[in-house]
Order: C-alpha cells, then structure tokens, then sequence
C-alpha cells in the first residue's frame, strides 16, 4: 500500500464516522432546527470525506473529474433540502428548544400583523 | 474596470471552495463536538439578516452557502428587499450572527461582482434580545 492508499483509507474511515455522528445528532439534539444542523454533516461533510478518499485511493484525472461532478451536486442539493425542511418545520409550528434565545421571523410577523409569513412572501413571482 | 479588478473577481471565484470546505470542516468539528458530549452549549436563535445581494442567483447561492455549514440553516429568504432569516446555533449576540452572514456574503460578491463588493450596511445594532434599536 502506497501512502496515499493509507490516506484515502483513513479519509473514508472518518467520512463514515461522521455518518456515525450526524445519526447520533438526530437523537441527542434538541429540536428540528438543530437536528438538521447535524444531518448537515453526514449530508454534507461526511461524503466529501468518502469521496476525496476515493479519489486518493484510484487517482486519475476522469476519477477527479467524477468526484468533483459528484462532490458539487451532492453538497448542493444537501443545502437546498436542509432549507426547504427547516421552513417547512417552522410553517407548520415545529417546537423550538428551550435555549432559542430569540426569533425574528416572529417580531417580523407582528409588525406586518395580518399580512403574509416573510417565508411565504415572493414579491416579484418566485423566489 | 481595470485589470487589478477583474484579478480579483477571478482570484474570488477560486476562492469560494476553499472558504467553503474550511466553513464545512470547522462547523462540522463543532457541531459534532456538541453531539458526543454532554451537556448543552446551544444558545439558539432565528436572525433577520438584511443583504446586498440583488439577483436570485446571489441571493438563493448565499441562503446555500448558509445552509451547508453545519451550525447555521437558513429558514426563510426573501427578494425585495433582500434578506434571509437564519438559525444559528451558537448565537452570541444578533450582530455577530449577522457579521457571520455578512463575511459569507462578502466572499459571494467578490465571486459575482467583476466591480467589486459594495460596504456592508452600519445601521444593524439590536440590543440583547434581539429587538430593533
């Protein structure tokens, strides 16, 4: 085994083990906001990690030209579904934990009372 | 524009990735931290941050680029006048969450701005809980 086998061997390893922690973080954090932050790491920090240590593992420039093709794609579409989970919990009234300290879509909602949420507003068509 | 302005706009482009796995790798280590061990460091809030971005593409990658770093998830965007809500996990006061925000967005304007970035906004103080001045 070269070393750069090593680590991509060690880069997988710690890609799925934060898997392991982003899994935990569903459980042990407190509420849907936060569980979502910890969902961001095995959707997005644990397979650049699997997949840069692949890229180590079989070197070559279509293998990179794959990863980073994957890499881009994986990381955004990670990003757009955390959003659109995050405000859809807040739509419909997730609970939020007890150390929000405070929320300024709820100040935003009182001063413009009767009109629409901030999260539904699309002024100029869609967003 | 001069040459100096558009080796910047380029130098800003490749910069974005590297920010970005920095931001990713930080967050991660600091959200994970939080996960395996006890006790709770959680000081949770929701922050209106007003923006410069104009387009729906500098708007829709910034409330992206919130989103992918473990530690801030953007709850709510909107066009006109620009601006997006984020929950921020470790929230130390309104103003830093929004500098945090503000110091993403410089690095995007660098990126889609051959001009330039424009100055961030001064007049964004709150007080403690978050209330307007």
């Amino acid at each position: 085994m070269t070393l750069t086998e090593i680590i991509g061997d060690l880069l997988v390893l710690a890609g799925a083990l934060a898997f392991l922690v982003g899994a935990i973080g569903l459980l042990r954090l407190p509420d849907l906001y936060s569980r979502l932050n910890g969902v961001t790491i095995s959707g997005a920090f644990g397979p650049a990690l699997i997949l840069i240590g692949l890229l180590l593992q079989q070197p070559s420039l279509g293998n990179a030209l794959k990863v980073g093709l994957a890499l881009v794609i994986q990381l955004a579409t990670s990003a757009v579904g955390g959003s659109a989970m995050a405000r859809a919990g807040y739509l419909t009234g997730a609970p939020q934990a007890e150390e929000t300290r405070f929320d300024d879509l709820v100040v935003e909602l009182d001063e413009q009372a009767g009109q629409e949420h901030p999260g539904y507003s699309r002024p100029d068509g869609d967003l | 524009m001069t040459v100096k302005s558009v080796l910047n706009w380029i130098l800003g482009i490749l910069w974005i990735p590297v920010y970005l796995a920095y931001d990713l790798l930080t967050g991660s280590l600091r959200v994970g931290w939080e996960i395996l061990t006890p006790g709770s460091r959680i000081s949770a809030a929701f922050v209106e941050v007003p923006l410069r971005c104009r387009t729906d593409f500098e708007v829709s990658t910034l409330a992206n680029l919130v989103s992918l770093t473990p530690g801030s998830l953007t709850v709510a965007a909107r066009q006109d006048p620009a601006t997006v809500w984020v929950y921020s996990m470790y929230t130390h006061s309104h103003g830093s969450t929004v500098r945090y925000v503000h110091a993403m967005e410089d690095r995007l304007l660098r990126a889609t701005r051959p001009a330039g970035k424009p100055p961030r906004a001064e007049d964004l103080e709150r007080d403690e809980g978050g209330q307007r001045l």
